[in-house]
């Protein structure tokens, strides 16, 4: 993809409006992909075309010096995640349903994970750990590792510093080694079931 | 460097959304209408934007300087003190513009799922052994390559071992088979850091990057797992190798050296026994990682002593191209 080339569209849709649609082109899947990991499919589909309604009308703004449109676009979208979620307040439920999604028949293995975990616990640890986690590192969590974006990216998108997308990063990524190692929770969890009965 | 890192897992759990379809359709039908509605009215957003705009604030990574506070006398680990003091008479390697650091190691990981997955296994849960080598080239500029290999699995239980090839799991898991995969962009795990070579400032950094909440392994073991995470496959100046030993060496780890490596472990109960042992060669670069379940496990079957996750490394080496270096 040619990269470079989002500033010079979005330049010239300001005299062409129509050349903005190859900026929807390019991106709209991946930030549907973004949205519908954060709000569901259906809700997902919205956002994904109100970025991109929001995005045009606010072409002006884009810095004509950055290199891609994509934090750009990331950023609006994760302002209307935070909008929907603050309107409909169900937001940590939905996050949780997303993560517990069932996962394609062939996604069954959970490979680098040192834990006796099953698909199901990890899902539904997985839910429970995003649920628990601060607003801030999950945002940077799904910005950075489900919808691809680069540190610098996450940082241009959220408006942050790069040094706190990677020690949110890393936060975050310990919690979730926390949950692949599992080994001994899982065992625990069972006596403890075991120990009620 | 952890391409192979935790979010995988979440990616895996997670799975990809129905694509977008109809969505998409309705998603352009409405961009195309704000076009449309703006061509009839013949009206720009507003003033446009030329000219340089004002430069992207560069990346700067606030690392707090928190106080090092001496908590008690800590005794000196001898090994990881002269381990430390060699690898600060190390040279410092030049990495020619455009060059990689070359490794190659080698892993094994635990690899668990539902049992149903195996055609006349009647266990709920069933785990396997993963072996991969993995050559890995990594330029200062964010590019990384990886050739991986994976290879067969070794199976704690026959039966489990004839209903894995039975059901074809290993083609899902791509035994026998290269993948080369290139990265772009920013991949370091931890880009733009400056690691101190004064250990109270590096302490206090690593202190400030492993997380301080409860359920978390102990701070020993997550110091250990960071400065294994510096160093994995890439050059890391000696002086930082040095300075991330001698952090090492303040904490309660168990300490074994040989004329040719040092082997740090620490022994923690994260509900189970776990065994996690970093080694050094002796210029402090990391050469093994490994963590060892002590307890067996019965669901799924996991014999005591079992490596659950081993990775061997050669030390980097700088190569010109994306070749592995001549012998």
């Amino acid at each position: 993809m040619d990269e470079q080339g989002d500033a010079r569209i979005i330049l010239e849709s300001l005299e062409d409006p129509a050349r903005f649609a190859e900026i929807f082109e390019r991106h709209h899947d991946a930030v549907y992909r973004y949205a519908a990991y954060r709000v569901g499919a259906e809700v997902g589909g919205d956002v994904a075309a109100e970025v991109f309604l929001r995005a045009f009308a606010t072409r002006h703004r884009f810095r004509s010096n950055a290199s891609s449109a994509r934090p750009w676009l990331f950023g609006i979208a994760t302002n209307l995640v935070r909008d929907h979620f603050r309107k409909t307040a169900r937001g940590h439920r939905a996050m949780a349903a997303a993560a517990r999604r069932e996962p394609p028949a062939e996604v069954v293995w959970f490979e680098d994970v040192d834990s006796r975990v099953d698909a199901e616990r990890v899902h539904a640890r997985l839910a429970d750990a995003l649920k628990a986690m601060r607003g801030p590192d999950r945002e940077v969590l799904f910005l950075y590792a489900l919808a691809g974006l680069t540190y610098r990216e996450v940082a241009e998108a959220l408006e942050i510093p790069v040094g706190t997308v990677q020690s949110r990063l890393f936060r975050v990524r310990a919690k979730l080694r926390n949950i692949q190692r599992g080994i001994g929770e899982s065992e625990g969890e069972r006596s403890t079931r075991d120990n009620e009965h | 460097m952890s391409t192979s890192d935790e979010f995988e897992v979440l990616r895996r759990a997670v799975g990809q959304p129905p694509p977008a379809g109809v969505r998409r359709v309705r998603a352009r039908e409405q961009l195309d209408a704000a076009i449309d509605a703006e061509v009839a009215q013949d009206r720009p957003p507003t003033r446009r934007r030329r000219g340089v705009v004002a430069a992207t604030a560069v990346a700067v990574v606030a690392v707090a300087a928190v106080a090092y506070l001496a908590v008690g006398s800590r005794a000196p680990a001898s090994a990881l003190q002269e381990l430390a003091e060699a690898a600060r008479q190390v040279d410092p390697i030049e990495v020619p513009p455009g060059a990689f650091a070359y490794t190659r190691s080698e892993h094994v990981v635990l690899v668990g799922g539902p049992g149903d997955q195996f055609p006349g296994v009647e266990e709920e849960l069933v785990a396997y052994l993963l072996p991969t080598t993995r050559e890995s080239w990594i330029r200062d500029d964010g590019y990384v390559q990886l050739v991986t290999d994976t290879h067969p699995p070794a199976f704690f239980d026959p039966r489990v071992e004839a209903a894995y090839f039975e059901a074809g799991l290993d083609r899902l898991d791509g035994v026998g088979e290269t993948v080369t995969t290139v990265f772009g962009e920013v991949t370091d795990p931890f880009p733009g850091i400056a690691w101190p070579t004064d250990r109270d400032k590096l302490e206090a950094l690593m202190e400030e990057l492993i997380p301080d909440e409860a359920g978390q392994p102990p701070r020993e073991v997550q110091l250990l797992e960071l400065a294994a995470a510096i160093l994995r496959e890439r050059i890391v100046e000696p002086t930082v190798r040095a300075t991330l030993v001698e952090v090492l060496a303040t904490l309660d780890l168990e300490v074994k050296s040989t004329d040719d490596a040092v082997t740090v472990t620490v022994t923690y109960d994260q509900g189970g026994q776990l065994r996690y042992s970093v080694t050094f060669d002796n210029e402090a670069n990391l050469i093994t990682e490994t963590t060892i379940l002590l307890d067996a496990s019965d669901e799924p079957y996991i014999p005591a002593g079992t490596a659950i996750r081993h990775s061997a490394y050669t030390p980097p080496v700088i190569v010109p191209d994306l070749q592995p270096p001549l012998p």
